[in-house]
């Protein structure tokens, strides 16, 4: 069943064997801590990109080198690492991309949620075994926080701050004592070298937990901070792009030309700084962050459009098809400043005047929210 | 011929220094020469490491001339400091051999694009944020000391041919040369120059650099003494320190440099504790071994500031960098001063300035940059000797004390607050002082006696009254008194007579707060009084806007003065003024205002007589007018209009035949004239007027009819907007 059908997203070592196996070929020489597959340096190229074996290697994150280096040399000394930031500033992405470069493993992973369990972060039990047999370790089911335990490993919680704080706390043995104390069985599991953990977390989100000092005291923070400028950001949006590119008809990609890429990002930074890129005109913010990831997604659905019903090209008329829609997500408070800002900016500006018309035009078409 | 040695150092850079010293010690040359000023030779050649601790620094002064003037700070990490102190342990001979400043204060070089921190031009060139960084990755990988001084000597032959050397520096190179040759003929073996490290290859050539003409250069003779300096001093840019922006951690490098950081987060921690409570040691070794961790990483040789700063950050501040600016100064600048033996202050002044801050028991300003809060009580002699001397040091413009919010420690009180604090580089201001005298008391007494004499106006004399006053130069006072004496009565300034007016009331009052036996200024007062009163109704027609803002607050101020019982024969003199006044003109404004009131508290018109001024005033005109009439009229005494029943009525009168438009316009100066008063009066007078009933309220029939009341609480709903909404 599905034999034959491509997965639709590889497992990210796999993905990026390549890769990863010149790094490590190359790799040889270089002190390793216990059971990584690449040295720090390496895992550093990996994320940032560089060359190795004689070919290029793509980099994965885009931005300030020292926080990538710091988020490294914190797992380096088996100190658990946090991540923190606005929604799409590549949190998750990160921490995937460790996970892989260092472990080899990217399996390991708790989707943190206010429904997240003790059982599931710590361990389960098999209840038909536990029934015949009593506790013991056959009828115990380890969670990936336990299996990455025992194997040493990297496991990434994401969204930790949503995790209730009860449940939260029974990590805190985990990163101090490096070891899961299973009562029923008066035994622990103890962590193997490699063993580390990194979490994600929003600072932005409501409805979280946030962490107990205590816990807190146990992570090394790495504040992940929205793109500096405009030229990085386009610069990681034509990036992610050429990863994984839209097809188009034949064997041809879809393609979004820079100045419509530019164009994007500017509608994003001025929306999110409040100001016009030339400091000139105060802008209503919206309430929606409009992080660099939904800058990306635009791009792509931009892109589909282009593919599926265009000739291939993003121009202002994909855009304007995509942008509200990307932009209002609570339609009470984004959608006055969208309305807004689309009538006071992009309708004075003279050389966006295409993009006024494609506006204009597909305005009944606008999802109804 | 002896053998000459360079070693082109970076100023103020503590890799620099280590390396000098270690240079110097292996070399053990015979003689000194370093690129200080000529005219520094005083006091290099009696340079004593043990009357002083570092900062410090060399100042040189033109004495005819204070603008002009040069500081030469030393650190305990700067390598010039390291070189004398060398030269003082093996008791060789020292040299300043650049150009004399006094040179440069007669004459004026094209300094053109000076390349005046060669090896920061470097850094950034190679993207080093911190020069000491770039230091340490490329200058430490020399194994050898000698090797470590060649590489830089090529280094900067190199930046030399693709830079300008300007004229001052060729002239500097070329006197500097000079003195290279010089030496080398004499009878020393072993020479050493050091000098900064764009110099050196010129040094290096001395023979061929000293050859030429050197243009005739005119100088004036300068002098020049050791000040205490301080780490928040050094960060600033002088002419020869690059401004080091973070002194305590050179401090750290230099004393610490063998070590691993740890010395650096026991600092950090300590700094932080202060501020930020939860920072455990534990905290502090997850740190270093972050820091550590992130040195392999990016493959350093040692542990340097951006990897323990990214460090402190993740684990101590949850990822954000904000704590650097907000902790930079604890951390990287500090309070640290240096500190000066006694002997080497040359001017008498500064030696007095200290035995009067000791016999304060303020010593400790002079350890570090802090303020203190200083408190006395003036009727204790010595308190008010440090009064004195606090008021005398501000004349003199040294920025010692500053005396804190007046109303606290108002002038008539016995309680005076002030806030010490000392910089030691205003030690230049006490060299300057010098120029009066050889104490404190001495220089403020001979300084204010010649501005005395220099004053010919009335205008100019009256500052130094408080001044003389304050300082305690009763004799000074007098002849203050004197010279006013024969002046008072030709001036037509009546803001210069209502001000000595005060001046002297003042000293009447509270003269003896600060004296045994105060200065006698009653028939100064008397006369001065009939002469301001005089004056009064004749100067105000012709007042520029600036002498009606300030007469109007010196009126205020003397009425409050006259309100005294023991002034009554002031009064009287007043009150013939503003009768005048009043009578006189017939235009709706303060002064007439002020009249009114002045002749009604004073019973000079009946009631009819008044009741005919309200009406006339506040019935039609300009109402801008009429408010500035109000002004004066009420004078922030607003209670006066629940007792004066004709005026209010009058008042009601006009503010509800207002129209609408005329009323918002003019509710911003209403309320202005209101909010004189404090809140107290305002409520008071709010209940007095819509709780007639009350006990306090003098009787029913004030408030008049219903209806108007009814207005009247509308009214003034808009002047207390907060017991509306209470």
């Amino acid at each position: 069943m599905g034999e034959g059908i491509k997965i639709l997203r590889e497992k990210l070592e796999d993905e990026a064997r390549g890769e990863l196996s010149r790094l490590m070929e190359q790799d040889q020489k270089n002190i390793r801590p216990p059971q990584w597959k690449l040295s720090p340096r390496a895992v550093l190229t990996f994320i940032m990109g560089g060359e190795a074996g004689g070919a290029p290697v793509r980099p994965k994150y885009i931005g300030d080198r020292a926080l990538i280096e710091t988020a490294i040399a914190t797992l380096a000394t088996d100190r658990a690492l946090l991540l923190t930031g606005v929604p799409g500033t590549a949190k998750s992405r990160v921490a995937e991309h460790l996970a892989a470069a260092i472990s080899g493993e990217t399996a390991y992973l708790i989707q943190g949620s206010s429904a997240t369990t003790e059982e599931d972060l710590l361990f389960g039990w098999n209840y038909a075994s536990l029934i015949a047999h009593g506790p013991s370790m056959e009828a115990l089911v380890p969670g990936p926080v336990a299996r990455a335990m025992q194997s040493g490993r990297i496991v990434r919680i994401e969204e930790l701050t949503r995790i209730p704080a009860v449940i939260q706390d029974n990590l805190l043995s985990v990163l101090s004592e490096k070891m899961m104390v299973i009562p029923d069985l008066e035994q622990e599991i103890r962590a193997r070298q490699g063993f580390n953990l990194i979490a994600t977390s929003n600072d932005r989100d409501r409805g979280t937990y946030p962490l107990s000092d205590a816990l807190k005291r146990r992570f090394n923070v790495v504040h992940m901070p929205l793109p500096r400028d405009p030229e990085t950001e386009v610069e990681i949006i034509r990036l992610r792009l050429a990863e994984d590119p839209v097809p188009a008809t034949g064997d041809g990609k879809a393609v979004c030309p820079e100045k419509e890429i530019r164009r994007i990002v500017q509608i994003f930074r001025e929306l999110r700084e409040g100001i016009t890129a030339d400091g000139k005109q105060k802008v209503k913010p919206t309430e929606n962050v409009l992080s660099t990831a939904e800058a990306i997604s635009a791009v792509r659905q931009s892109a589909y459009l282009a593919a599926f019903f265009g000739n291939g090209t993003v121009t202002a008329r994909e855009i304007a098809a995509t942008l509200p829609g990307s932009i209002i997500k609570n339609p009470d408070k984004d959608g006055p400043a969208w309305e807004s800002y689309r009538q006071s900016v992009i309708g004075q500006r003279t050389e966006w005047k295409d993009l006024a018309q494609a506006l204009h035009e597909t305005e009944p078409l606008k999802p109804k929210n | 011929m002896g053998e000459v040695r360079i070693f082109g150092i970076r100023h103020h850079g503590p890799g620099s220094a280590i390396r000098l010293r270690e240079a110097l010690q292996d070399w053990q040359p015979d003689l000194l020469l370093i690129e200080l000023p000529g005219d520094a030779q005083d006091l290099i050649s009696r340079f004593n490491p043990e009357e002083m601790t570092p900062p410090v620094a060399m100042l040189l002064y033109d004495p005819g001339d204070f603008v002009k003037a040069a500081y030469f700070p030393l650190a305990i990490f700067s390598p010039e400091w390291q070189a004398l102190q060398y030269a003082f342990q093996v008791r060789i001979p020292v040299r300043a051999i650049d150009l004399p400043i006094g040179v440069s204060f007669k004459n004026t070089f094209d300094t053109g694009n000076r390349v005046r921190h060669p090896f920061r031009l470097l850094a950034e060139h190679t993207a080093f944020e911190d020069t000491e960084q770039w230091w340490d990755h490329f200058m430490e990988q020399q194994p050898s000391t000698e090797a470590l001084f060649d590489s830089i000597l090529e280094l900067m032959q190199v930046l030399r041919e693709k830079s300008e050397i300007s004229e001052e520096n060729k002239i500097r190179e070329q006197y500097m040369s000079r003195k290279i040759k010089a030496a080398a003929g004499e009878n020393f073996e072993k020479i050493t120059v050091v000098c900064g490290a764009f110099h050196g290859p010129a040094l290096q050539d001395f023979e061929k650099t000293s050859v030429g003409k050197m243009p005739k250069l005119r100088d004036v003779s300068t002098e020049s003494v050791w000040i205490p300096w301080s780490y928040e001093r050094l960060t600033q840019n002088h002419a020869y320190s690059a401004g080091v922006h973070r002194p305590l951690w050179y401090e750290h490098i230099f004393l610490h440099r063998e070590d691993s950081p740890a010395p650096w987060v026991a600092h950090l921690l300590r700094g932080l504790r202060g501020k930020h409570s939860d920072t455990s040691s534990a905290s502090g070794i997850e740190v270093l071994r972050l820091a550590e961790s992130l040195t392999q990483l990016r493959q350093k040789t040692r542990t340097g500031l951006p990897e323990l700063e990214d460090a402190t950050t993740s684990v101590l501040f949850e990822g954000r960098t904000d704590w650097l600016e907000k902790h930079f100064h604890t951390i990287y600048i500090g309070e640290q001063t240096g500190t000066i033996e006694q002997v080497l202050y040359t001017i008498p002044l500064q030696k007095d300035f200290r035995a009067r801050i000791r016999s304060a028991r303020l010593s400790a300003v002079l350890e570090d940059t802090g303020e203190k809060q200083k408190t006395l009580d003036l009727r204790k002699i010595k308190h008010r000797e440090h009064s004195r001397f606090f008021y005398q040091c501000r004349f003199l413009n040294i920025p010692l004390a500053t005396v804190q919010d007046p109303s606290l420690s108002s002038r008539g009180n016995f309680k005076e607050v002030w806030t010490v604090a000392w910089d030691p580089a205003s030690e230049w201001s006490l060299i300057r002082a010098g120029t009066h005298g050889t104490t404190i008391a001495g220089a403020a007494y001979s300084k204010m006696k010649k501005s005395i004499g220099e004053a010919a106006s009335l205008e100019a004399l009256v500052p130094f009254l408080d001044q003389a006053f304050l300082c305690g130069f009763s004799d000074l006072f007098e002849f203050l008194q004197n010279r006013i004496i024969n002046i008072y009565s030709l001036s037509e300034s009546i803001l210069a007579l209502l001000q000595a007016l005060q001046a002297f009331i003042f000293v009447d009052q509270y003269g003896d707060i600060r004296y045994d036996s105060p200065p006698e200024v009653h028939g100064l007062i008397d006369r001065m009084g009939a002469r301001a009163a005089y004056l009064l109704p004749i100067i105000l027609p012709g007042l520029t806007e600036n002498e009606d803002t300030e007469l109007r607050s010196q009126l205020k101020l003397l009425k409050y003065t006259l309100a005294q019982p023991r002034f009554g024969y002031l009064r009287e003199y007043f009150s013939r003024a503003w009768w005048h006044i009043l009578t006189q003109g017939r235009q709706t404004d303060y002064y007439r205002g002020m009249a009114l009131k002045l002749c009604i508290d004073q019973g000079l018109i009946s009631e009819e007589n008044a009741d005919q001024h309200f009406t006339r005033h506040l019935s039609g005109g300009d109402p801008e007018k009429i408010l500035d009439w109000l002004e004066g009229l009420l004078l922030g005494e607003i209670l006066w209009i629940a007792y004066d029943q004709s005026f209010r009525i009058r008042l009601n009168q006009w503010l509800s035949d207002m129209q609408e438009e005329v009323f918002q316009a003019a509710l911003p100066v209403l309320r202005s004239i209101f909010s004189q008063s404090g809140i107290a009066e305002r409520k008071q007078l709010f209940t007095r007027l819509t709780s007639p009933d009350s006990a306090e309220a003098p009787g029913k029939d004030l408030t008049g009819s219903e209806p108007e009341n009814e207005e009247l609480e509308a009214l003034m709903a808009h002047f207390f907007p907060q017991k509306k909404e209470a």
